[in-house]
């Protein structure tokens, strides 16, 4: 990714990489990172996991470590991405894939493995171990090889019992030679929720990882769910402090602009939870705000707090846990107990999808530093002890406003007289202001539902304008989605906002329709396109089952470096989204005003269609004539 | 160098590179947002709108305070900049209602340089781009001194590559520092780039927008 060596380097939160490091790094985790360091030089060290919440930084926290310590190398011997190496999700595939790596690393390191004849048993007579390795490794681009890689998996599933002793036998000739354990990296566990069909398939292979010296790369909620592996050591990243969040934001802010924006900064800290990923949306939020909507600090503020609540926490009434959710906004702490106890559900989904977070380390595993996120609890919160600067003036003067309904959300004011009595008698020592401040708070959390405020819709011009950039600068990596409810608008919609984008520049943007879309299918048509085109229009058709949707979540850093919109329909987007909690991550999600007549006028298409030169492509002025075809067949009724 | 080589050589450089067709008047102001962003390093989310026959944008430079509000006609007859610093805003104009010794010029002594001599060539740049003969100072703030505007001029290309060349500052530890030219290296560097740029690519007539600019 270019970066601005003194300026503004903002982005959805990716994982830093090498390139990245000497710009934006900060050390939040001095000690951690100490720790990290000597685990990975001890060659004999036990397994160790890396934990934590979406959005502390897991990801940048093991690749610095691997970067100092092996100069830009990778220090590991096999890396499992579990998240993206991954397609099918049944415990063939996951060993299938180990298989794989193993024989290409003895293959890499001249170890003979000959006399086990693996590929002789999983593929038949006359196949060679590379023949094995190349049909379990390979990056399939055609349905037909996803199918027969498929049921590769599935011939190795069947023989899974015969094959690990096999594999184990391997893995020591591998450390013989090496001199050393194996180093595995198994990342990516940290995209699976405890509680999907696919988590039991891998307790299997990660138990058998536990053998080695595997790192582990998961969520804070794997610490509690899981087979013996997740009782190894633990480095966990809790959500930073407020000076080391201000710090990761100065720092995209570079050294011209971090004294210009020094005002906000404290704020957006605060309201960042200590979740460095939160506190950088929000950050770039507030800056669309103010450079494009010319908004003023406190409204840019709100602008940015909204977009990053409504895009990255999706909250549903049924699944929130208002009880929960009240008990650690009064207590600070969340129990072990909670949360593997008969509530574990929804604290797994508080815990997963940042609604609750986890500020400290526990000294006895029985007791955990928590936060609710302030995005949704009440601005006053984190306002009043911010060091004053004109922003902060704006700011206090808008929480006042908005104690309860921080961010202009619907309140749900029928409070019962029996809910009264119930938060009343908790608080029955307290003096009556208190009982009145804490009513007060307390009403917020029987309010949040993501589908009722979330996806306004956003009209074509709007929408077109936050599009721009994804299309005229190619050095980003955006990805959206866009909910729409009628297809053919959807389609008149995008060929608008490709059409008037290649009037600005060059734009190479292929279509793609899936009438029946799977995970299967459309990470075949990504990696068919990906190179060929710079942006994808991907639409969605009928509904994707529940565990293709469940996969796709699982594929988000697979989609890092993909320039592209999902076109899908509203209806369906919602029952994904609560499956979404890892694309949400770097997808920005908005919803067409399908009524296009009121946007967009017959002059200016043809405005547009006349700065389409000559040696444009035919294909951008086809799109135009069909926006133009559109609107006068609607004008004409 | 003589006025009437510089004269010729820098007719022949405004026309390939600096006066687009009225086709892709959109697509240049693409490509220089672009490259005035990368200059102030700050990311591309603001792009010139059309409204009423004007593309409009504004430049920001936050460091300094300075806000540039850009108006341009997309038939040429004029164009506007309020340019804000420090709190006080100037505007610079122009309109084609009113005749200004350009409009003899380039009707009655539209002659060429035939062949570019890159010695003229950086002189001329140099005159125009680094240090204009007739400039507008913003400001007499002594950091802010190195801004020169070269406002003799009726092409807002012109003046917009200008104005992003005035701008580009040196990254000292902790903060950004406005140099002469002589002791800037970027500012070299980028005049470096667009002397070679022109000479290599003159003999094709137009110049595009991407090419001339650094960001195809």
């Amino acid at each position: 990714m270019i970066r601005n060596e003194n300026g503004i380097n903002f982005d959805v939160g990716y994982p830093l990489s090498d390139d990245d490091f000497h710009l934006l790094y900060v050390d939040i985790n001095k000690d951690q990172h100490q720790r990290f360091l000597d685990w990975i030089k001890d060659v004999k060290a036990a397994p160790l996991l890396i934990c934590g919440q979406i959005g502390t930084g897991k990801t940048t926290f093991i690749e610095k470590g691997f970067f100092e310590t092996d100069n830009r190398k990778s220090p590991f011997d096999i890396k499992f991405s579990f998240d993206t190496d991954t397609l099918f999700h049944f415990e063939g595939e996951y060993w299938g894939l180990f298989l794989g790596k193993i024989i290409d690393l003895a293959d890499r390191l001249k170890v003979d493995i000959s006399s086990f004849k693996l590929a002789e048993d999983i593929l038949g007579i006359g196949c060679s171990d590379n023949d094995l390795k190349e049909q379990l490794l390979r990056e399939t681009i055609s349905i037909s090889e996803i199918k027969k890689q498929k049921d590769v998996f599935i011939k190795v599933g069947n023989l899974v019992t015969e094959l690990i002793p096999l594999i184990k036998k391997i893995i020591l000739r591998i450390e013989d030679k090496n001199g050393r354990k194996l180093f595995i990296y198994a990342e990516g566990i940290d995209k699976f929720k405890y509680n999907e069909t696919a988590y039991p398939f891998l307790q299997g292979i990660l138990d058998f990882m536990a053998d080695y010296k595997t790192l582990y790369e998961v969520n804070f909620v794997h610490l509690f769910f899981g087979n013996k592996w997740r009782m190894s050591d633990a480095i966990i990243l809790h959500n930073a402090g407020k000076q080391e969040v201000e710090a990761v934001l100065q720092k995209r802010l570079g050294n011209r602009y971090k004294d210009f924006y020094s005002g906000i900064i404290p704020a957006i800290a605060g309201v960042s939870g200590g979740n460095l990923r939160q506190g950088l949306k929000i950050l770039t939020e507030y800056y669309y705000a103010v450079e494009v909507l010319k908004k003023t600090a406190d409204q840019a503020f709100s602008y940015g707090c909204s977009l990053t609540r409504n895009n990255s926490l999706f909250i549903t009434r049924e699944k929130f846990p208002s009880d929960i959710i009240k008990v650690v906004y009064r207590d600070r702490y969340l129990l072990t107990e909670i949360i593997t106890g008969e509530q574990r559900d929804s604290v797994h989904d508080a815990l997963y999808n940042n609604w609750i977070m986890i500020t400290g380390e526990s000294k006895d595993k029985k007791q955990w530093e928590s936060m609710i996120n302030p995005l949704i609890t009440p601005a006053s919160d984190i306002i009043t002890d911010l060091p004053e600067s004109p922003e902060v003036v704006l700011l206090k003067q808008w929480a006042k406003e908005h104690e309860t309904s921080p961010f202009g959300l619907e309140i749900d004011k029928s409070i019962s007289e029996e809910q009264i009595k119930d938060i009343k008698a908790e608080i029955r020592q307290e003096d009556k202001d208190t009982v009145t401040a804490t009513l007060s708070k307390t009403r917020i959390f029987d309010i949040i539902d993501s589908e009722s405020y979330g996806l306004n819709p956003f009209n074509i011009i709007d929408l077109f304008e936050r599009l721009a950039a994804y299309f005229l600068e190619e050095k980003r990596k955006d990805k959206i989605i866009i909910a729409y409810d009628d297809p053919e608008i959807a389609k008149i919609a995008n060929d608008f906002i490709v059409g008037k984008a290649a009037t600005y520049k060059p734009v190479e943007c292929k279509d793609i329709f899936l009438k029946n879309p799977t995970a299967e299918n459309i990470l075949t048509q990504i990696r068919n396109n990906e190179e060929k085109y710079t942006a994808l229009s991907i639409f969605f058709g009928k509904a994707l089952s529940g565990e293709d949707a469940l996969t796709l979540n699982k594929l988000r850093d697979r989609f890092i470096q993909n320039r592209m919109i999902w076109w899908i329909k509203f209806d369906h987007l919602r029952s994904y989204l609560e499956k979404w909690t890892q694309l949400q991550q770097f997808f920005l999600i908005y919803r067409l005003d399908e009524n296009l007549l009121a946007w967009i006028t017959k002059e200016e298409v043809l405005e547009d269609l006349e700065e389409l030169e000559e040696s444009e492509s035919d294909e951008m002025k086809k799109r135009l004539e069909k926006v133009l075809h559109y609107l006068e067949g609607k004008k004409n009724g | 160098m003589d006025s009437k080589t510089y004269y010729e050589t820098w007719n022949r450089v405004e026309r390939a590179a600096f006066m687009p067709k009225k086709r892709r008047v959109k697509k240049w102001l693409t490509a220089f947002i672009t490259f005035y962003n990368r200059i102030v390093e700050k990311q591309n989310i603001n792009w010139p709108k059309k409204c009423n026959g004007k593309f409009s944008f504004p430049m920001t430079y936050d460091p300094i305070n300075l806000d540039c509000e850009c108006e341009i006609n997309e038939d040429f007859s004029g164009f506007s900049f309020k340019i804000t610093l420090l709190e006080q805003t100037v505007s610079f104009e122009y309109s084609d209602r009113e005749l200004c010794e350009f409009d003899y010029l380039h009707k009655h002594c539209d002659k060429k340089a035939q062949a570019i001599n890159k010695e003229d060539l950086v002189e001329v740049l140099k005159q125009k781009v680094v240090h204009p003969a007739i400039h507008l100072h913003l400001t007499d703030d002594e950091s802010l001194h190195e801004i020169r505007l070269g406002v003799a001029t009726k092409n807002p290309f012109v003046f917009l590559y200008q104005f992003a060349f005035q701008m580009i500052a040196e990254n000292k530890k902790e903060s950004i520092r406005l140099e002469r030219y002589g002791k800037s290296p970027l500012k070299q560097n980028e005049l470096n780039r667009l002397v070679d740029l022109i000479e290599t690519n003159i003999e094709e007539g137009k110049i595009s927008p991407g090419k001339l600019l650094g960001v195809s």
